[in-house]
């Protein structure tokens, strides 16, 4: 029984700080600064080059498995240039609710697309993720706006929920797939030598003398550590930053010595991490500081 | 009092059935495996690697029954990556096979007409530990012949 209310409590808690009231700068700059990756995501690859992919050799993720292959090129760029009209419009806080979320589904329907030739393909999936709350954030809201409301609060707090899910589940399959063999064993070595060769590794010779070292299962407790601590570490404010270090680190090592891309995950951490809240004070005692500053020299 | 988008109840009420279907979903799919994308098992190199790695390559038998290698990364950039159906071929229908065999063999410029059967092979290497190594074949397994009509 009092078990029961212990969890209603700590339920009670965990609701109240999800949906405490948040400042509508915060939420503005973050829809911004996510708004502006998908931008960076949807020029960063040549999506029309699927097209004219067989149907026979098209192996649809579900949420496009009504298509019956890879559109033609010029809707593939049609859908593209919308996007990228959307980033701009929402950058410039016109109808920011509705841009953004244009910008998702641009980014959404391209990546799905690619992820439909029988290999799923995660490199945009935590920014689309995690961009969902954000579908939410009120429009009203701009950045340097001082305003607090429930609906300013929760978008980011739940996107951050997700990206702590995300990276946990992450380790979670690591250890019920592997269990510590993932780390204990030579498995981030032949990770690393079957990695470097690839075209897109900037720095083959590297992986493979860092390989040949006692460094990687460290590297591979410290990876799965911090995946599995993700909820842990977002949750404080500090410890959050070490967690961004340290994921940041390692999508970085992972693209110079492999070749794969995982910025958008990197980004993506960063700018729900960043303290949006302090650069608005610390902007606004800036500016407070100028502006009296004549008066104070008059007396 | 309230909110500047309504009450805040309400959007607390919003923010309630967001999280709790968002968080569900992405729950759900990792438990039970489904890759309902971007929701996802996240099974993102969870496998230990060893010394060996696996790579898939298409064989193409002509009427003299000579077998030609399909050199699948020099298709069309709309190929690319369609070599991740090859394993998963095994279990199609007949018409499925020929059909998605019939598209690689013509994008790599084969006269169709010309084509007996095609072989699906699944070809297991040594991981080269030197950039400068070759690629060291461990085995070949033809583990589909799809025969053309």
């Amino acid at each position: 029984m009092s078990g029961i209310a212990t969890s209603s409590i700590g339920v009670g808690r965990l609701d109240q700080a999800m949906f405490a009231p948040g400042s509508a700068h915060r939420v503005a700059c973050l829809r911004t600064a996510l708004v502006v990756i998908i931008g960076l995501r949807l020029i960063s690859h040549q999506w029309w080059s699927m097209s004219g992919r067989p149907a026979e050799l098209f192996r649809p993720v579900p949420v496009v498995s009504w298509l019956a292959t890879v559109p033609p090129m010029w809707l593939l760029v049609v859908v593209e240039v919308v996007g990228l009209i959307a980033v701009a419009l929402c950058v410039m806080s016109k109808w920011p609710r509705v841009t953004f979320v244009m910008a998702w589904a641009s980014l959404f329907l391209l990546a799905a697309l690619h992820s439909s030739a029988g290999k799923i393909m995660h490199n945009e999936v935590l920014l689309l993720l995690a961009c969902i709350p954000l579908w939410f954030a009120p429009s009203w809201a701009r950045p340097w706006d001082r305003r607090e409301s429930t609906a300013s609060g929760w978008p980011p707090r739940l996107a951050l929920v997700v990206v702590a899910i995300v990276y946990f589940m992450t380790g979670l399959k690591k250890l019920i797939s592997s269990g510590l063999d993932w780390v204990a064993s030579d498995n981030l070595s032949w990770v690393l030598y079957a990695g470097a060769p690839s075209d897109k590794s900037v720095l083959p010779a590297v992986a493979i003398a860092l390989a040949g070292t006692w460094l990687p299962p460290v590297i591979a407790g410290v990876s799965l550590t911090l995946e599995l601590a993700a909820p842990l570490l977002l949750w404080g404010r500090r410890s959050r930053y070490l967690f961004a270090a340290g994921i940041v680190g390692m999508h970085v090592g992972i693209g110079l010595l492999i070749g794969l891309d995982y910025s958008a995950w990197a980004l993506t951490v960063i700018v729900l991490v960043f303290p949006w809240d302090r650069l608005r004070q610390a902007t606004s005692e800036e500016r407070t500081t100028t502006r009296f500053l004549p008066i104070r020299l008059a007396r | 009092m309230r909110d500047l988008d309504g009450a805040p109840d309400d959007n607390r009420r919003l923010g309630r059935i967001v999280a709790t279907s968002l968080l569900g979903l992405l729950v759900f799919c990792f438990a039970t495996g489904n890759e309902w994308w971007p929701f996802s098992s996240f099974a993102l190199f969870s496998e230990v690697r060893g010394p060996e790695q696996t790579s898939w390559s298409l064989y193409v038998v002509d009427s003299d029954g000579e077998a030609s290698a399909v050199v699948l990364d020099s298709l069309p950039e709309s190929h690319w990556g369609s070599h991740h159906v090859l394993p998963t071929l095994a279990n199609a229908s007949h018409h499925e096979q020929v059909a998605a065999a019939s598209a690689w063999v013509e994008a790599a410029g084969y006269d169709l007409d010309t084509v007996e059967q095609v072989r699906v092979v699944r070809n297991v290497s040594a991981v080269p530990t030197d950039l400068q190594a070759p690629v060291e074949q461990i085995s070949q397994t033809v583990t589909l012949e799809i025969d053309f009509p």
